[in-house]
């Protein structure tokens, strides 16, 4: 067995958290092995399958690698290629295929943080996770999943409506398989309890955070002086809230914290955990809309052509969606200086006041209706 | 940025205790200690959020009036929650429009009205930890007055340091004869707001007469203010910049006579500037034109301009006129 | 040659979403180093706080027992490039000039240090913040000389060479000395504009991973075939081993036109750590190492006769450049071919200071050299107490004065003429300080606005799916001009389709080949090529036999359903040489400024320009709005400050180097005088990214005198100049 086990400090929860569903950021967790930490988003780039599985279920275990090379082999990269060889390379287990490699860690959970934090208990569970870190897919239960419906799972956002579409081709998907050895019996927030006690004495370092991004729980392991913005960049891959100046000039870092436009760059994420955070990807859903619908003001900036370049935009968006709840007069000069505080290189700055103004008179004209 | 240790605390007590150690510092909005910490000028071990306190305690965080007509702000109250305050607006427009024309939107929604008043200087040279400036590194000579100062002051100045305190709130509250209320490792005490602030002198990082743990709880404005007041901000941008020059007044005429003056000025000076000058100048006054330009040369009779900011000390004597102007109209 | 019609309604010209809005605000879209990739490391970049001398060494012992660090590298300690050429210090120089080994220093090739701010080493780990944590404790030992920072005092130089962009050092036409000595009357002012720094919302960042001897970097750029050029040069690799990929940019206005330093160092560190290597500049890394506009000092002298013709323009340009290389801001094109004078002469000179290089920002040359060349003929106006539109229409050119050659079109009469009337500037009273509203000084100011319409080779593949959708594939970059837009609405013409059967591709080196996303060429280059790709792919199932009427999916499916592709390459044609080919237009100003504090307000912009065909008016009408806010912020704001001991950029963030923002900004009423370019390019564009900021500072400039009686040569125009 591998040398890797989890790190990083767990706090008590009141309540364990649900599964994560399709759609939601899959929750982060760290990886430490012979001193080199890593972590489960520093793998975006290729879809994961995470496998939690009690300890005797050892994937790198000689007489266990037929169950994973079935896995293995609804990959779409992987069809016809068996697993050979189990190598040693440190940290991953190295999966050769005839042509490719496949990187297999296995990691130890033992004190069950990884399995609470995707809510599983008892059951073994299978989470499809695309290259950004969100869940597509979930399977939960004492019965192994079809693999038909792992490879379908998968080439549903290998194929992904964007104008780029085309370039994330099918040859250089590689999917990589993350076994995780959860004891699944233990209760978990025993041993999160006696992790926290060994871990409060390191100053300044890394804990596990909860931050409640768009309604949903997510556990990163942070070091106290990063930023919200940074958590939610680099640690939480959501990569739509912008970093145009790190130090509150330009408002592209703009989320909501409890309904209020707040400047993620110049707060540590740690302060916010129990705070409600709403990103740009989140914001159509905070405001009710299902499916593919946009927020209005979303629409508006289209409308409007409130963008070019479109980097300060999520920032524009997120400070606009808030600003409307805030007292200001009716005139547009009001709206001009309310946005001052996100800046617009492009200087798309007309169609933002437009955008904002319309969304506006809908709202007020909506409230006369009632 | 350095490692630190995160600690929030949820008891006054504890808070005042915590931070009375060296290299710790106190965390409300974040907004000048964040910012600091990332251009490495600010470098704590620790950092205590007061947060979870305000979270805890209602007053933190409260606008209340006091039975004998005063305001009482929550040290940890918002910069926007104090702006659109009712009570603020209608008696303090001052304060108000100081707090409406300072940074965005999304900085007065997480910046505190206790963190404003101690906001550091924005002088490039203390902003950049390559430069010598006697504020942030003593003795290590000052970049500013041998460089580009169009920004500086030329109020309160001394040969260390010429750097501007950047608050708008605390004009308004220099103008209004404020008061803090702070709560520190030996108990609680009560500091006249044109007393917390110093002049750089020989000590240009000695800012406030603070000691380390206070923790600032609140701050009263007085009742018996003239109704008519206002903050008048000049600045390159038309929003989001802080000011060249600025003017807290508030003016109390009856029958043509100013009766009552209070005026302080910002943008130039290296502490909020209340001038008695200029409010000596007024008092007894006809408010007339001949009144407020006297008052705007009392006011900046000191002034000691440096290479690039000359500018300044007619700018500040006009926006000073104009808004007295503007009040007495 | 124009669109072909006859199937559906024109989507060209319409005003359509932008077809990659949704991404946009969705925060969907993904930019250069947001792509996720396996296993990355972060990197920061180390820069000196000297403007002049050398690295003795940087002290990296505490640095690296920071945990997670990889690698630090140092100009002792990075690899030596196999392209750059062993023993070249970057010093001037014939052997400096080629593109990849002019700036050696700022890639760790030696130890020298030409401006405060240079790279000088990479700090690479595991995170950004432990990155930033070593970042916080290198030493670094420097042998310090003294720097040559003050332009005014520093010598003046004849430039090594003029980029192509500004035309020859010295052009003479007729004899300037005789025709002043002609006139009646004249102007002779100097005219000064700041450094500036772009400023682009996405710093420039990248993202580099090697694969064996294979590189790929996804960079923040307005040139992915340039970048990759350069790169692939310094390594000494094929050009085929780097692929560069930019599928969104966030902004560039010229400085990300080709590789600066960054992308070089994250690729040398992704070799050194084997591991991809992100790198985000900070926003003080912005000023110096990627680039600014360079100040320019322009003495302007204009002779006229009584009726307002010019007998001479003279106009000399001296711009500083770094220590590193030579680059002139072409602020005089405009001056040799926008009035019909019988004697013009212009002349560049350079100035060598210590501050990082000069490149290309929006409107190089047109956008500093209008504001000199429109603020004297205000002057001029007011010399000869002559309306300013009369003075210009008395000097229109009707031919290009530098060489004589028509005009592929030009319909700036119409730009005057339309502006003027929108605007309302018959109710200008001329005299300076008549115009008030309450407190406020009105001023009306004009001022005209040019850019010349390039078009550069390009290539496109142009597909038919078997569902009948198309996919059209340019290597071209989306910067916020709206390709992916304009581009479909093309190929949706010729096709005969409605936009949203195609779909456009952009920003991978392994596309077709096409320009960099600078000086306006995007829409007009790749814009004909796509044109021309959609065309052949039509004719191509014609010719395979598409019966009349039926539909691309039908005649796929029944000819063997696969998909059809045809691969074209575009050049400018002959008219290039015969045919002078500018875009034009008027821009008008009202300002307010308050007569006490001299802040200056301005609550609306008319503009009135030709440029070609719009392909579609919504991104264009942004893009001129972008161009006038540009404006605005050069006229009243933007200026990077340096220490005159030090070197150092004072003003190095978002607070203090001031860009307009929404407050700054007013109306902005923009006006396209519908103007048919048959000689231009295949599809008539003649380009609208810069040609909206020419001309604005002066406009502004000038409505400024017109409100106070003080004429501001100086840029920007700030509270104390007309206090
Ligand atoms: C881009 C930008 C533009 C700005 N423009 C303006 C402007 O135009 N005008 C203006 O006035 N301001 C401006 N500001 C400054 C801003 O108002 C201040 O940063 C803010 O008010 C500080 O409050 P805070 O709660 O965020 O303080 P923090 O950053 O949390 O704290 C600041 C300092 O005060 C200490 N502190 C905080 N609260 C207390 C307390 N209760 N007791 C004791 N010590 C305490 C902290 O230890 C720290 O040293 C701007 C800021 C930014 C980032
Ligand atoms: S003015 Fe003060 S803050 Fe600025 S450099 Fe001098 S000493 Fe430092
Ligand atoms: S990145 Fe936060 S305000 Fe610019
Ligand atoms: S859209 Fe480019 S910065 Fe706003």
């Amino acid at each position: 067995m591998h040398d890797l086990r989890t790190a990083g400090a767990t706090p008590p929860f009141p309540a364990a958290p649900p599964p994560p569903t399709a759609g939601d950021p899959a929750p982060d967790f760290e990886l430490v092995a012979n001193g080199t930490a890593t972590r489960l988003s520093s793998l975006r780039g290729s879809p994961v399958v995470l496998v939690l599985h009690n300890p005797e279920w050892d994937p790198a275990r000689r007489e266990q690698i037929d169950a994973f090379n079935r896995l293995l082999a609804s990959l779409p990269a992987a069809a016809e290629q068996r697993l050979i060889t189990v190598g040693a390379a440190h940290p991953w287990l190295e999966l050769e295929f005839d042509t490719s490699r496949v990187a297999l860690p296995v990691i130890r959970d033992d004190d069950g943080s990884i399995a609470q934090a995707y809510g599983v208990h008892d059951t073994p569970a299978v989470f499809v996770i695309d290259e950004r870190g969100i869940v597509r897919w979930t399977h939960m239960g004492r019965t192994p999943p079809r693999e038909g419906d792992i490879i379908a799972a998968l080439t549903s956002f290998a194929a992904r409506d964007e104008p780029r579409s085309s370039s994330w081709n099918r040859r250089e998907f590689i999917a990589t398989v993350l076994g995780v050895a959860a004891s699944l019996t233990i209760s978990p927030r025993l041993a999160v309890a006696e992790r926290i006690a060994a871990a409060s004495t390191a100053p300044g370092a890394a804990r596990a955070v909860t931050l409640n991004v768009n309604g949903r729980q997510l556990r990163l392991t942070l070091e106290p002086r990063v930023s919200l913005l940074d958590a939610l960049r680099e640690y939480a891959g959501l990569t739509g809230t912008k970093k145009g100046c790190d130090h509150g000039q330009c408002g592209a870092c703009t989320v909501h914290v409890d309904g209020r436009r707040t400047l993620s760059c110049l707060t540590f994420a740690m302060m916010h955990e129990g705070q409600q955070i709403t990103t740009i990807e989140g914001l159509a859903a905070s405001a009710g809309t299902s499916g593919n619908t946009l927020h209005p003001m979303q629409q508006a900036f289209i409308k409007h052509d409130g963008f070019q370049c479109g980097y300060c935009t999520p920032g524009q968006i997120m400070s606009a969606s808030a600003m409307i709840h805030e007292p200001w007069g009716a005139a547009d000069s009001d709206v001009r200086e309310a946005m001052s505080g996100n800046i617009c290189r492009c200087g798309a700055y007309p169609g933002i006041v437009a955008a904002i103004q319309e969304v506006r008179a809908n709202a007020a004209d909506g409230e006369h209706g009632q | 940025m350095i490692s630190f240790d995160y600690v929030p605390v949820d008891d006054l007590r504890a808070a005042s205790a915590a931070g009375a150690h060296a290299h710790t510092r106190f965390i409300a909005g974040g907004t000048t200690l964040v910012d600091l910490m990332r251009l490495g000028v600010e470098r704590p071990t620790t950092v205590i959020d007061l947060n979870v306190l305000a979270r805890k305690d209602a007053s933190l965080t409260a606008v209340s009036d006091l039975p004998d007509g005063r305001l009482r702000l929550g040290a940890l109250a918002h910069m926007s929650d104090v702006a659109w305050d009712r009570r603020v607006r209608d008696r303090y427009a001052l304060v108000s429009e100081a707090l409406l024309l300072a940074a965005s939107g999304q900085v007065r929604n997480m910046a505190t009205i206790g963190g404003n008043v101690l906001q550091r200087t924005r002088c490039p040279y203390f902003r950049d930890v390559t430069q010598a400036c006697n504020k942030r590194v003593p003795g290590s000579g000052c970049g500013a007055i041998a460089g580009r100062n169009r920004e500086q002051a030329i109020l309160g100045t001394s040969e260390q340091c010429i750097a501007t305190h950047p608050s708008d709130l605390a004009v308004a509250l220099a103008a209004l004869d404020a008061h803090v209320h702070v709560r520190g490792t030996s108990g609680e005490r009560v500091i006249p707001f044109t007393r917390l602030h110093v002049v750089p002198d020989a000590h240009p990082d000695r800012e406030t007469v603070l000691r380390p743990g206070d923790v600032i709880t609140a701050i009263d404005l007085p009742s018996g203010i003239p109704a008519r007041s206002t903050y008048l901000k000049v600045r390159d941008r038309a929003s989001f910049a802080f000011a060249l020059a600025s003017a807290a007044v508030a003016l109390d005429v009856s029958g043509g006579t100013i009766r009552a003056a209070r005026v302080a000025l910002g943008g130039v000076g290296t502490k909020p500037w209340r001038s008695p000058e200029a409010e000596r100048a007024l008092v007894g006054k006809a408010a007339n034109d001949a009144a407020f330009h006297a008052a705007a040369e009392a006011a900046l009779a000191e002034a000691r301009p440096h290479r690039d900011n000359a500018f300044k000390v007619e700018l500040a004597k006009r926006t000073l006129v104009r808004a007295l102007t503007e009040v007495s109209a | 040659m124009s669109i072909d019609t006859t199937r559906r309604a024109e989507s060209v010209g319409e005003p359509l979403d932008r077809v990659d809005g949704r991404l946009k605000v969705t925060g969907a879209a993904t930019y250069a180093a947001e792509y996720p990739l396996h296993d990355v490391a972060h990197a920061v970049l180390i820069t000196s706080s000297i403007a002049k001398g050398r690295v003795r060494r940087i002290e990296t012992a505490a640095a690296e027992r920071v945990p997670g660090i990889l690698a630090i590298l140092t100009p002792q300690n990075a690899p030596r490039l196999p392209g750059v050429q062993a023993g070249n210090t970057g010093a001037r120089g014939p052997a400096a000039r080629g593109a990849a080994s002019m700036r050696v220093p700022t890639i760790l090739q030696n130890d020298e240090v030409h401006y405060n701010g240079q790279p000088i080493g990479l700090i690479v780990a595991d995170t950004l913040d432990h990155a930033l944590a070593a970042h916080d404790v290198i030493r670094v030992d420097y042998a310090a000389e003294h720097p040559v920072l003050d332009m005014d005092t520093a010598p003046r130089n004849p430039p090594e060479s003029v980029h192509p962009l500004g035309g020859a050092r010295t052009f003479r036409l007729g004899d300037v000395d005789a025709g002043l000595g002609a006139a009646e009357v004249k102007v002779d002012h100097t005219y000064t504009t700041p450094l500036e720094n772009h400023n682009p919302m996405e710093v420039h960042n990248t993202l580099a991973a090697w694969e064996g001897d294979r590189l790929t970097l996804y960079e923040s750029t307005q040139g992915i075939f340039s970048v990759r050029n350069t790169v692939a040069r310094q390594f000494g690799i094929a050009p085929e081993n780097v692929r560069v990929i930019a599928h969104f940019t966030g902004g560039g206005f010229g400085s990300k036109g080709g590789a600066w330093s960054h992308e070089t160092l994250a690729a040398m560190a992704a070799k050194r750590v084997g591991r991809p290597v992100k790198l985000m500049l900070t926003r003080r890394q912005m000023f110096g190492p990627t680039g600014g506009r360079p100040r320019t000092v322009q003495h302007v002298t204009l002779g006229a006769k009584r009726d307002g013709t010019l007998t001479a323009i003279r106009h000399y340009s001296t711009s500083n450049t770094s220590t590193l290389e030579d680059w002139i801001e072409p602020a005089l094109s405009q001056t040799r071919m926008l009035y019909a004078s019988p004697n013009i002469e212009t002349q560049y000179d350079v100035v060598r200071i210590n501050v990082g290089s000069p490149t290309f920002m929006r409107a190089p040359g047109e956008s500093t050299g209008t504001f000199a060349l429109e603020s004297a003929m205000d002057e001029l106006a007011y010399a000869l107490g002559m309306d300013p539109i009369q003075l210009r229409l008395a000097n229109y050119a009707e031919v290009d004065p530098e060489n004589n050659h028509p005009w592929s079109s030009k319909s700036l009469r119409e730009c005057y003429r339309v502006g003027a009337e929108k605007f309302g500037w018959g109710r200008r009273n001329m005299a300076p300080r008549t115009m008030r509203d309450g407190r406020w000084l009105v001023g009306y100011g004009l001022a005209t606005a040019t850019y010349p319409a390039r078009t550069a080779p390009a290539s496109t593949t142009a597909r038919l799916l078997p569902d009948g959708r198309a996919v059209i594939v340019a290597g071209t970059q989306e910067i916020g001009c709206g390709t992916y837009t304009v581009m479909s609405q093309i190929a949706a013409d010729a096709l005969g389709v409605p936009p949203d059967r195609v779909t456009f591709e952009l920003g991978e080196t392994t596309m077709p080949e096409t320009p960099a996303s600078t000086g306006s060429v995007t829409a007009a280059s790749t814009g004909s090529a796509v044109y021309q790709a959609a065309n052949a792919l039509k004719q191509k199932v014609v010719s395979m036999g598409l019966r009349p009427g039926e539909s691309y999916e039908s005649f796929i499916k029944r000819s063997g359903g696969q998909p059809i592709e045809v691969t074209i390459s575009a050049r400018p044609g002959p008219e290039q040489q015969q045919y002078s080919m500018h875009s034009f237009g008027a821009v008008f100003t009202e300002v307010r400024v308050d007569p006490d504090l001299a802040l200056v307000r301005i609550p609306r912009i008319v503009t009135a320009h030709a440029v070609g065909k719009v392909l579609n008016l919504k991104t264009a009408t942004s893009q001129i709005q972008g161009g006038v806010i540009w404006g605005i912020g050069m006229a009243l704001l933007e200026e990077t400050q340096i220490d005159p001991n030090n070197g150092r950029y004072l003003n190095a963030d978002l607070a203090e180097y001031k860009v307009p923002v929404n407050a700054d900004v007013g109306t902005i009423d923009v006006h396209f005088i519908d103007e048919h370019d048959p000689h231009v390019n295949a599809i008539g564009v003649k380009g609208a990214g810069e040609i909206g900021i020419t001309g604005v500072a002066a406009s502004i400039a000038n409505a400024v005198y017109h409100a106070t009686g003080k004429r501001v040569r100086d840029l920007p125009i700030r509270i104390e100049k007309i206090l």
